[in-house]
């Protein structure tokens, strides 16, 4: 009966041959393969570099859009609009949904841009009705 | 099969930057063994041939990675049965595919099979076996390595292991004694 731990005693000859110089030609062959690899390396090296541009544009972009926004909002917060700044004239050849509109960005409150609009005979109930009197 | 020495220095290489020359040791230290385990594992030589290749370059790209916390042996064979297990799966001449008879025929009209009529017979009764309890005979068997070794290779517990290593070696002896 064949015994496999037996026979592992008696094992003198590796019954796998090569061809000739195999495992030389082989060592100069990977070392061939690989020196071609590099380039593929920097690649890889090349596409974090271009993420890392990418990222550090965007940043750059995102600082100076709000740093710019801010110094809008300051600037409009300074102006200081009263109802003598209201060009009266202007309003001659708007309606009133129009007069509403610029009114409501300026100042709702104003008394006499509430006192220009009854002049022009629009109802005191409209005026209320529309600026939350 | 661990090399401490050759190791080290292989190590020393990496730390100095110069890549190339640890990978040359590397290659000139290891090739054969991982050829040879290789090879048991697949048979055929264009088979262990084109492995070893895939292994190599595999080996190149990651050596840097390897955290030298285990053996280096144990990380070689790791890369070494992983390639061999996805070219067993995509290979048309995969060994359970065919019958024992045709497998042998193929064996004896290889012009790199130096065995001798039982070492046919062995080889194809390795052949015959499901890949993992393959893999498990070929590194205890061949290689002598412990249980734990091989666990570090191929994961699983070690009563695994043990079980196909057990149920490999019944099988062979069975086919061996009937044929």
């Amino acid at each position: 009966m064949f015994n496999l731990e037996n026979h592992k005693k008696k094992i003198s000859k590796n019954p796998f041959a090569t061809p000739e110089n195999y495992f030389e030609d082989n060592e100069k062959k990977a070392l061939q393969k690989i020196k071609s690899l590099p380039k593929e390396n920097s690649r890889k090296i090349f596409y974090p570099l271009i993420y890392i541009s990418g990222a550090a544009a965007a940043v750059f972009i995102l600082f100076f859009s709000i740093q710019n926004t801010t110094e809008i909002n300051q600037n409009l917060n300074s102006i200081n609009l009263t109802s003598s700044d209201i060009p009266y004239d202007y309003f001659d050849d708007l309606t009133i949904d129009e007069v509403s509109e610029n009114i409501t960005v300026l100042d709702s409150s104003n008394y006499e841009t509430i006192d220009y609009l009854l002049d022009e005979d629009i109802s005191l109930e409209l005026i209320a009705e529309n600026y939350s009197l | 099969m661990s090399n401490p020495t050759e190791d080290n220095q292989i190590k020393a290489y990496l730390l100095a930057g110069e890549d190339e020359k640890a990978f040359q040791f590397l290659v000139s230290t290891y090739q054969k063994k991982l050829y040879y385990q290789i090879r048991r594992i697949v048979t055929f030589h264009d088979d262990a041939d084109d492995i070893l290749q895939e292994v190599l370059i595999n080996i190149w790209k990651n050596i840097k990675n390897f955290k030298w916390e285990s053996a280096l042996n144990s990380w070689l064979y790791r890369i070494a049965t992983n390639e061999c297990l996805q070219h067993i799966r995509k290979n048309k001449k995969r060994s359970n595919q065919i019958s024992a008879d045709e497998y042998q025929n193929l064996l004896h009209a290889d012009v790199f099979f130096d065995g001798d009529e039982f070492e046919l017979k062995l080889q194809t009764a390795i052949a015959q076996l499901p890949d993992k309890q393959r893999i498990v005979f070929t590194y205890k068997y061949f290689e002598d390595l412990k249980y734990e070794e091989i666990q570090t290779i191929l994961g699983g517990s070690v009563g695994s292991l043990k079980a196909s290593y057990h149920h490999a070696v019944k099988k062979i002896e069975e086919f061996v004694n009937s044929n």
